[in-house]
């Protein structure tokens, strides 16, 4: 396997490399003067301006196991794809940008648990602390194993190496300029993937003559699951009509399933994100933030989905099994490998190579913060300095960066582990944010109610996983009806389904509890929950900056888009 | 449950918020960063597309073959080499430079 390598990098592909190495680590050392409090260290001082949280904010989205996932998932599906970037993500960052961000950042909370804390109790802030700490330090792990993985198929670079190596230059940079460090390289990365990426489908759609190309292309394909699907694949939702499609999903699970459940859940309570807009200077610039992003994220398809279908037409069959030069998650390297010279393709590999990084930067990070502020402080040590926190994060980078390797090297070891991983963490926090509805916009809601409604969700979620693995829920009983059980399902469309109804048994419960347990006094709910003074831009700010309006443009343009491509 | 609880926390955070230096307010400017990186990346990419045109720097056999089939006649290199150059420029040229950030 490792004879076979994509690309035989040249002396200037290596020195693109090299200089990104030398960028990342020289902006650590520059930092580290100015990296002195808490504040600092944990927020960048709240001091970003709102493009620059933006683009962070979309940078620690961005992730290169991510472009490379969705354009083999393009090879796979066609345009219904853009569902993860359209309806899957944008009426949830508008959302948090118009409706949450004035508690988050209004309330000065340092972190999500932060706010359930205040809004709940420590009960609830010590449920999602600790359950986010282990799936972020988990998640880096795994991040860590796939870089290695694919540039060894990509250069031929030894495993352990890529490991080492990656995670070294992360934490120097990270102990270093704690999270500004890692808005910069998220910043950086941007710029890179952009430019790295765009001659992608540029050159492709002129090699193919233009989008007619792409269509004929599709249309005449002779591989089988092109065939099968063939009009499926120029199509967001009009394939979606029944489940008769290559996602086995109707217009109701995505939407429910993905647009709702699913991508709220990340979105708007996801702190991994959410600490992106925690740095902006000022409440409009953190509510800017994540409109700022989903202009991007719109544009994002161009990148992934674009090269799916260009894959299909103009490379060889590709193989479904994974790890392999030729597999579906090749197919954008594959297409550098064809148009890109030398120089090129070494800011193509630099744009992954930053895309991996910055992921594992940003998820050391925010388990930084939460081990911190909601662990640390909450349970250990609650009345250090100021100065004491900020060794702690120091130390708890080291620690969640050395959790790191490990868990590349158990993942290394028992590779079908990183799967179930990875199912089980799309959806054991999609019912958080039945729990954020209520607490910002339902005063009612109890602190033991908020408690309750999240273990049942986070149990419902996990219950119905491990009855569809134990092979329960077999077609045409009723709870196969429904998704909840679903073991013919294809993953995904099951996926979506038990999201949604774990969000339901999250929300139910907790408007349940909360009518026989104590509420809070108005007093406590100030700047927490709707109707109780949360902060507003009061200041008159020219139509551009106005968070309101600039979301306004992002619907439309959302809704135009979908029509398009319907 | 009570009110100590949420004064313990807010007394928290404004601990942090007030143990800030306000001196390190807007201490870098990342455009700089940016702008410089581009700069480097546009100049050795368009350079080495200036080596290829002048026939110093040969491509690899296949990708020439591969390009001329789908009618991709232009030096790649050199032109995206110089967007970003370009780039890298316009945001080297709006940023605070590393000796006005002491200030």
């Amino acid at each position: 396997m490792a004879e076979q390598v994509l690309f035989k990098a040249h002396f200037v592909d290596y020195l693109i490399i090299f200089i990104y190495f030398v960028f990342v680590l020289g902006i650590g050392f520059l930092l580290k003067r100015y990296t002195t409090t808490g504040k600092d260290f944990f927020l960048s001082g709240r001091s970003m301006p709102g493009w620059v949280a933006g683009l962070a904010f979309l940078g620690a989205n961005l992730g290169a196991l991510e472009l490379l996932g969705m354009a083999a998932n393009s090879y796979q599906h066609g345009i219904q794809t853009v569902h993860f970037y359209w309806i899957g993500a944008i009426p949830a960052m508008l959302f948090l940008a118009i409706f949450m961000m004035p508690f988050y950042y209004g309330s000065r909370v340092r972190s999500v648990p932060e706010y359930l804390s205040l809004r709940f109790n420590e009960a609830t802030r010590g449920l999602n602390a600790v359950s986010f700490a282990i799936m972020t330090v988990l998640m880096s792990g795994i991040s860590l194993y796939s870089m290695a993985i694919i540039f060894q198929l990509l250069l031929g670079w030894n495993l352990h190496m890529s490991i080492i190596l990656s995670a070294a230059v992360v934490l120097v940079y990270v102990v270093l300029g704690g999270l500004t460090s890692s808005i910069f390289n998220e910043v950086i990365q941007f710029f890179l993937i952009w430019l790295g990426l765009l001659p992608l489908p540029i050159l492709g759609l002129r090699a193919v003559g233009g989008w007619d190309g792409v269509v004929n292309g599709i249309n005449n394909s002779t591989l089988p699951h092109v065939q099968k699907w063939a009009s499926g694949f120029l199509h967001a939702w009009g394939p979606l009509a029944t489940t008769n499609n290559s996602m086995d999903i109707t217009w109701l699970g995505t939407a429910l399933g993905l647009g709702f459940v699913l991508s709220f859940g990340y979105w708007c309570t996801d702190f991994l994100v959410i600490q992106r807009a925690f740095s902006a200077n000022s409440l409009a610039s953190s509510q800017r933030a994540p409109i700022y992003a989903s202009f991007f994220k719109m544009a994002i398809p161009l990148l992934v989905v674009t090269p799916g279908l260009l894959a299909i037409v103009l490379l060889p069959p590709l193989s479904p099994e994974a790890n392999q030069v030729n597999s579906y998650n090749m197919a954008l390297p594959l297409l550098m490998q064809k148009f890109y010279p030398p120089g090129l393709i070494g800011l193509g590999i630099t744009a992954l190579l930053a895309g991996f990084m910055s992921g594992m930067a940003g998820n050391v990070t925010a388990f930084t913060t939460v081990w911190t502020y909601d662990i640390y402080q909450a349970y250990i040590n609650k009345k250090a300095s100021d100065k004491h926190y900020v060794w702690m994060g120091r130390a708890a980078t080291i620690g969640g960066v050395i959790i790191s390797i490990f868990t590349a090297y158990i993942v290394m070891g028992f590779a079908t582990i990183m799967d179930y991983m990875q199912l089980i963490f799309s959806f054991v926090n999609a019912p958080l944010f039945a729990t954020f509805l209520l607490g910002m916009f339902w005063k009612r809601a109890t602190p033991w109610g908020g408690f309750w409604g999240l273990v049942a969700g986070i149990g419902a979620a996990i219950l119905m996983y491990v009855g569809s693995s134990m092979g329960l829920g077999v077609e045409g009983d009723i709870l196969h009806k429904l998704g909840i059980l679903s073991i013919d399902f294809k993953a995904m469309g099951a996926n979506f389904w038990r999201a949604w109804w774990a969000w339901c048994a999250c929300f139910g419960v907790t408007i349940l509890v909360s009518f026989i347990t104590q509420k809070r006094t108005d007093e406590e709910l100030s700047g927490l929950c709707w109707g109780f003074g949360a902060k507003t831009v009061k200041e008159k700010v020219a139509w551009h900056n106005n968070p309101v309006i600039l979301a306004i443009i992002a619907s439309i343009i959302l809704i135009i888009l979908n029509i398009i491509f319907f | 449950m009570s009110d100590t609880h949420t004064k313990e926390i807010r007394d928290r955070i404004k601990q942090m918020d007030e143990t800030h230096a306000a001196e390190s307010e807007g201490f870098m400017d990342i455009r700089y960063f940016i702008g410089l990186m581009l700069l480097i990346y546009g100049v050795i990419i368009s350079f080495t597309g200036l080596l290829t045109q002048f026939g110093k720097y040969a491509l690899p056999e296949a990708l020439v073959n591969d390009l001329n089939r789908y009618g991709i006649n232009f030096n790649l290199n050199l032109w995206w080499g110089l967007l970003i150059l370009l780039i890298g420029i316009i945001f080297y040229c709006v940023s605070r430079k590393p000796k006005e950030w002491a200030k």
